[in-house]
């Protein structure tokens, strides 16, 4: 059940980041990228 | 949705490994890592060419420049931008808006190119390259083929300037903020300066793109002034926020929501180096990919009169916004 439920909201993820443009997919990589590093994530 | 993921990855890995293998090869030989990325981008394209599986991976290489952009706005704060940003804004806007004239004045009157597509011409050499070009091409109601055309030459025009500006930096020994205002005022599309400037040296990097950032954020009132030109001659499209806003470079926003967030002093010293880090790797995965979109095929189709416009154009505003930048930076 859950296992369903993880894969639906997966693919829902998935579905709405490839309706993204590259501006704002580029945009969200970037949050992602400064939130790794505020959780102390250390890039070389 | 799955299996499209699965089509990129693949792609995407070859990016990574292009760009490890660029830094590698970069500090073995003592060459530029970033132009060797392009370069590397370059040569495959143009012998075996970018093999089918690969080619959706690649395409993505838009996303990471637009990574890269945002985060690198972590550097800068309000203060170093406001420091020299009039005088930036001002090139900027005298730079835009006569590369449009030229671009418009030789197109009609010397060359004899078709008065849609000297449209494009100039609002691909003015503002942001590609990304203009197909923006005023929906305003003034274009053709699919005049499109192409004009986005053909833009790529031509990045293909030299890639090589150009970095040995004209290096012949006239330019300093970095200077070389970076020039770049970003008078280069045409965003990767290409972001890749020379960064070439240059880090302050040239961030001066580049802040002033290109600037230059793109003008996408929107040069559409709307050709859209309303062409309508007050009943040969123009509808232009709506939407199309202007489907077209304006969201990436701008975030690296101002970055810039922002440095300056009030939301990211720690080694916070900053990380991410400073993580921009280098973006935009060395970005530059294997822009790399492969320089095809010499398909610049050779490229006709040459249009070529030569914007080449007129782009010598005459590089030799001015040149001048400009070394008395006032």
């Amino acid at each position: 059940m859950d296992g369903d439920r993880i894969d639906g909201l997966g693919r829902r993820a998935i579905g709405r980041w490839c309706a993204l443009d590259a501006d704002w997919q580029g945009s969200l990589v970037a949050l992602a990228i400064a939130a790794a590093v505020a959780f102390g994530v250390e890039i070389p | 949705m799955i299996a499209a993921v699965g089509r990129a990855l693949p792609g995407i890995v070859a990016l990574c490994l292009g760009a490890l293998a660029a830094r590698w090869f970069a500090a073995l030989v003592g060459i530029n890592e970033l132009l060797l990325a392009i370069g590397l981008g370059v040569a495959l394209a143009n012998t075996v060419g970018v093999p089918d599986p690969l080619r959706v991976g690649m395409e993505t290489h838009d996303v990471w420049l637009a990574a890269g952009i945002v985060l690198l706005g972590s550097s800068l704060t309000v203060g170093s931008v406001l420091e020299t940003g009039s005088s930036v804004l001002l090139l900027v806007v005298a730079a835009v808006t006569g590369t449009v004239f030229i671009v418009e004045a030789v197109a009609r009157n010397v060359a004899g190119v078709t008065e849609r597509l000297g449209s494009l011409l100039a609002a691909g050499a003015g503002i942001c390259g590609v990304s203009a070009v197909v923006a005023v091409g929906g305003a003034v109601r274009a053709k699919e083929t005049q499109i192409a055309y004009a986005a053909g030459v833009v790529l031509l025009v990045d293909a030299v300037t890639i090589v150009v500006y970095p040995i004209v930096g290096s012949v006239l020994d330019l300093p970095g903020t200077v070389f970076g205002v020039w770049a970003g005022v008078s280069m045409l599309s965003t990767g290409p300066v972001v890749a020379v400037g960064f070439a240059h040296s880090e302050v040239a990097g961030e001066w580049a793109t802040l002033t290109k950032l600037a230059r793109n954020a003008l996408i929107g009132a040069v559409a709307l002034g050709y859209a309303s030109y062409y309508a007050r001659r009943g040969s123009g499209g509808p232009t709506s926020v939407r199309m202007l806003w489907a077209n304006f470079p969201k990436f701008v926003l975030g690296f101002l929501a970055f810039v922002g967030l440095a300056s009030v002093g939301v990211f720690a010293p080694e916070q900053r180096a990380s991410m400073a880090s993580a921009v280098d790797w973006l935009f060395l995965v970005a530059f294997v990919g822009l790399g492969t979109e320089i095809r010499v095929a398909d610049l050779r189709r490229t006709g040459v009169v249009p070529a030569l416009v914007v080449f007129t154009a782009v010598s005459i505003v590089s030799v001015l916004s040149l001048s400009v930048a070394l008395a006032v930076f």
